[in-house]
């Protein structure tokens, strides 16, 4: 008998033995594919009800089609989350003889090379996740071909699927199989392996968390796009292969990018898994066969594994001490040393198999102790400066900045394409010349001088009583490193900032929302535009425009205008109207996007133009007075809640609230201006059941609304 | 023929087998014996290329054992705690070995499994210990192996299957070329069944020789000397060992040939001398006691 045979012969008998093993696994997939796959169906099928065999039938029998196809090829994590768990309990259960004396007899004395039952045993079981895999597909391809959705591309995106769920099972499985080697009973292999496994997402949620609690300055965006940490587990491949259905279902990316981001995400398991199986082997050719029932098996693994598990599970205990006590760092402080003592108990107590010696490895405890207090203090302490360091300018390419809810909604680039949310536009505009860098650091620095504490954010949320507001800023050094902080600035600092930014054209080029040649490009591409002019009055008056020709010539002269306008027209002064321009994409009829443009009264061109279209509003907020209904005041009370009045416009009050109000039809254009006092909001009930909010200009307050709140609010005593 | 050339084997700080040198040689039945923790069990491992060993070389025909499927087919491990696959039967056991020992005779097995009264279609799960025991060695002599290593197997059986599993292993090595290597406690049966032993101690061979040859070296002398300055010159001429004094009544143990012992007599007055063959157990004793595991004695200090 040859060693090839007899490799044969073990896998022969071991597929005869593990034959529950291909049932789980083949139960496992059948199960939750035919879950997933027949409730999509089940919505096609409540869609479809009532839709005619038109243009709307076909785009939802494309979306299913689409979706579908992300199921059968795993693409929308299912089936990788299955594998990634078969892979854990396929490793567990096939090394469950490892540590028995009597199995290790028995396996040991057959005739059969080490490296053979090694191979052999990974190969069945990995043929346990891959005929489960087969089945799967097999009845998916025929429940979507029963209700007529089957397309010859669901068979390349079975086997797609084949492929990634085979590489998420092996790479789950050879991590695993590390934890099985090192450790010397099934209980420590099981928590082992779940350790390995969700090790790396644990440290980046710890990470996130930190930063997110002790630093003021987080760019959340960053935090969300950055999905994948460092790409050594199986789960930030199984995340990174889901979140090419992202791009996709966002649009913003195309399908080659989409077919990239998959073949990194399996690229990723690939080499994940030649490693572990690598490091699997290796250690398991290391490791002793009689290992006299040690926990753990080599000498050296215990205080390492002891002190990864110390710094990760105290770090995380001590996050949840800061949260009970609103992030404080004194109670984070005494979470993290009470985690510590909890996981010495215990973890040494496991590794050494009586909670007796829940007390040794005092030296590994130390190393992780001073670990874990260095990383807190690293984050309490801010010892990097994240919030109160500013990049010098010297060592800048770029600055990039957008100022949160300050009209920059949606953008329509030069080339045409729609750029919809911060992010993006944050990376789209670039401000490479020194004043405009300058402009921004020393805005930063004027912040960071007038709080003590030296640093910049002066509140870790916006907040109405504070007048604070975000700013999004993206540093480009030269070395090639990017970083992101969201400061929260006071209004006088955002005036410095935004006073600096007007009077340099330059800069207002960068941060042009819209353009003729962007509109051109949009229609040039397929894109289709509606352009509503809407009045900012008590009864908004719009009007639409029609045709191109008519649309790029308004369009022209706002570009004009807002590249004329002076930076403190947008400062100080209250806004005309609004034009909406709506963009639509090519040969769809929903909704796409809208970028709104403000009307200025300096805007001389402008305000001429709509004159001569009779499209100006006539009417003031006081001669509409007579289709108000009533008038309510909402007031932020000292108590942290609200208190509102109703006044009916015939009363004196009434009629005060109405002429110092100004109308607010768009909230994220005017919110921008900064004169309006936030401590009031006014909302104007009209008779035709309609409604509109508005605001006080600062100092504009009538002496008889604060006289009332006040005395309602009793902030005199 | 299987050799163990200075192999050392340790578990962390404690060492198994230290330096151990022995060979078993074809076509015998060999006694491992020693005290608890003497290396027995892990040797028997080591043979069978179970597990490796920190230095030395184990060799079976010439070839070294670990990781070699050609040596290690020619041997079967009877484990003092055998396993079965959870739910099996006999047959399904039988059926699994024979994947991988071309030479197993299922009909022998199947009729010893009728001799011993074995159902073969019975869950292995509720037979006894001892029938768990049979079972193990039966397979073991199926898989028409050249070498049987029994680790305690003996000892969970009851004295008429003892006797019939003996005469099972004399009869396959009549039949074939059959070695036998039994690690026991239990002497008595050793000593009329083995051909050699090898006695381990703390990791250590204290003594590896044909039972013959090993009795014959060895005598418990009973005698009272005529002169009481005799005992001396005695001394002076054997290795005496365990020298006790009873009145006038000498008793001790030595190793020497009976041609010795008469040639150190001579000149020696005797009032009375008696001398015996030791058996296996008081050779066991004797040995591992001159090696320090005088377990009497630290009994009675302790006392």
């Amino acid at each position: 008998m040859t060693s090839k045979t007899s490799f044969w012969k073990q896998c022969k008998t071991e597929i005869k033995r593990q034959g529950y093993m291909f049932g789980i696994c083949a139960i496992a997939y059948l199960m939750i594919m035919i879950f997933v796959i027949n409730g999509m169906l089940s919505d096609y099928r409540e869609a479809i009800v009532g839709e005619d065999a038109g243009e709307y039938l076909k785009v939802y029998v494309a979306q299913y089609q689409k979706g579908l196809l992300w199921t059968v090829s795993g693409w929308d994590g299912f089936l990788l989350l299955i594998s990634l768990g078969l892979g854990f309990i396929c490793a567990i259960q096939a090394y469950g003889w490892i540590n028995k004396a009597n199995q290790i007899d028995f396996y040991g004395a057959l005739p059969v090379k080490k490296s053979h039952r090694f191979w052999g045993l990974n190969l069945v079981q990995f043929l346990a996740c891959i005929s489960g895999l087969f089945i799967t597909q097999i009845v998916a391809n025929i429940m979507i071909a029963a209700s007529g959705l089957w397309t010859g591309k669901m068979i390349p995106m079975s086997l797609l699927g084949i492929l990634l769920g085979g590489l998420t099972f092996l790479a789950s499985y050879g991590l695993t199989l590390i934890a099985v080697m090192l450790t010397g009973n099934s209980l420590l292999a099981t928590l082992g392996g779940a350790f390995l496994l969700l090790v790396e997402s644990i440290v980046y949620t710890l990470k996130n968390s930190y930063v997110e609690m002790f630093y003021n300055s987080v760019y959340y965006m960053q935090i969300q796009s950055r999905r994948i940490p460092f790409g050594i587990t199986p789960l930030s491949g199984v995340l990174k292969i889901t979140s090419a259905k992202n791009y996709w279902g966002g649009g913003a990316e195309s399908l080659s990018d989409q077919k990239g981001v998959v073949a990194l995400g399996a690229g990723m398991l690939l080499v994940q898994m030649i490693v572990f199986f690598a490091v699997a082997y290796f250690i398991y050719k290391k490791r002793p066969a009689l290992n006299g029932e040690k926990q753990m098996i080599f000498a050296w693994s215990k205080p390492v594994i002891k002190v990864a598990i110390l710094v990760v599970g105290a770090l995380s205990v001590g996050i949840f001490g800061a949260v009970f006590q609103n992030n404080h760092p004194q109670a984070g402080g005494f979470g993290l040393i009470a985690g510590l003592l909890v996981i010495q108990v215990v973890v040494q107590s496991l590794m050494d198999g009586n909670i007796r010696f829940c007390f040794r490895g005092w030296k590994s405890f130390l190393v992780g102790a001073a670990i874990s207090l260095l990383v807190f203090g690293f984050y309490a302490g801010d010892w990097s400066g994240f919030d109160s360091k500013i990049p010098e300018q010297k060592n800048l390419s770029y600055v990039s900045w957008l100022i949160r809810d300050g009209g920059d909604n949606s953008v329509l680039a030069d080339d045409g394409q729609v750029i919809s949310n911060e992010h993006d536009i944050l990376e789209s505009r670039k401000f490479e010349d020194a004043d405009s860098m300058d402009a921004l650091l020393s805005t930063l620095k004027r912040a960071r001088k007038s709080h003590a504490d030296g640093k910049i954010s002066v509140g870790s949320q916006e907040s109405s009583n504070e007048n604070v507001r975000a700013i999004h800023v993206k540093y480009q050094t030269k070395d090639g490193k990017t970083e992101y902080r969201s400061y929260y600035l006071e209004d006088k600092d955002i005036q410095y900032l935004k006073e600096r930014v007007a009077s340099n054209t330059q800069n207002r080029k960068a941060q042009k929302p819209f353009s003729v040649t962007g509109l051109k490009n949009w229609w040039k591409n397929g894109g289709k535009t509606t352009l509503i002019y809407q009045n900012q009055t008590l009864l908004g008056d719009s009007y639409t425009a029609t045709g191109q020709e008519d649309v790029e010539k308004l369009i022209h002269l706002a570009e004009q205008s807002y590249l004329n306008r002076q930076g403190e027209t947008e400062i100080n002064q209250p806004v005309v109207g609004i034009f909406e321009l709506q963009l639509r994409g090519a040969g769809e009829s929903s909704y796409m996007d809208t970028i709104n443009i403000p009307v200025y009264a300096a805007d001389k061109e402008m305000i001429k133009e709509l004159t001569r279209r009779s499209w100006l509003a006539k009417e003031d907020v006081a001669d509409a007075s007579e289709e108000v209904a009533m008038v309510e005041v909402n007031a932020d009370s000292i108590d942290g809640g609200s208190i509102s009045k109703t006044w009916s416009p015939d009363t004196k009050i009434g009629q005060l609230v109405l002429k110092s109000i100004v109308i607010d039809r768009n909230f994220p254009i005017n919110s921008e201006n900064l004169f309006r006092d936030n401590q009031y909001q006014v909302t104007v009930y009209l008779k035709d059941g309609s409604s509109c909010d508005g605001y006080f200009p600062t100092g504009k307050i009538p002496q008889e609304v604060t006289d009332y709140f006040d005395k309602a609010d009793n902030r005199e005593n | 023929m299987i050799q163990l050339l200075s192999v050392t084997k340790k578990f962390g700080e404690q060492t198994a087998l230290d330096h151990v040198s022995l060979s078993v040689f074809d076509h015998q039945i060999c006694g491992l014996l020693g005290t608890n923790g003497a290396g027995k069990s892990t040797a028997m491992r080591l043979i069978c290329g179970i597990d490796t060993w920190d230095s030395g070389k184990i060799v079976v025909d010439g070839e070294e054992v670990y990781d070699n499927v050609n040596a290690k087919k020619k041997m079967f491990f009877c484990s003092d705690s055998p396993f079965y696959f959870p739910h099996s039967n006999s047959l399904e056991m039988a059926g699994y070995l024979e994947q991988f020992y071309e030479g197993f005779r299922m009909d022998l097995f199947l009729k010893w499994m009728d001799v011993f009264q074995l159902d073969v279609k019975r869950k292995i799960g509720t037979y006894s210990k001892g029938k768990k025991k049979q079972l193990s060695l039966l397979l073991g002599l199926a898989s028409q192996t050249k070498y049987l290593l029994c680790d305690e197997t003996f000892d969970g059986l009851d004295p008429a299957m003892r006797q019939a599993i003996k005469t099972l292993i004399i009869g396959e090595m009549a039949e074939r070329d059959l070695t036998v290597i039994i690690s026991s406690h239990n002497l008595r049966e050793l000593e009329d069944f083995c051909d050699s032993v090898i006695l381990m101690h703390q990791g250590d061979v204290l003594l590896a020789k044909s039972l013959d040859e090993a009795k014959a070296n060895c005598f418990r002398v009973q005698c009272v000397l005529k002169k009481e300055e005799d005992m001396e010159v005695l001394k002076s001429r054997l290795s005496v060992q365990n020298l006790k004094r009873h009145d006038t009544m000498y008793t001790f143990t030595a190793e020497c040939t009976k041609e010795q012992m008469n040639q150190a007599m001579e000149g020696i007055e005797t009032a009375y001398f008696e001398l015996k063959s030791l058996s296996l157990e008081e050779l066991f004793i004797m040995e591992t006691e001159v090696a320090g595991y005088d377990i009497k004695n630290v009994l009675l200090e302790t006392m």
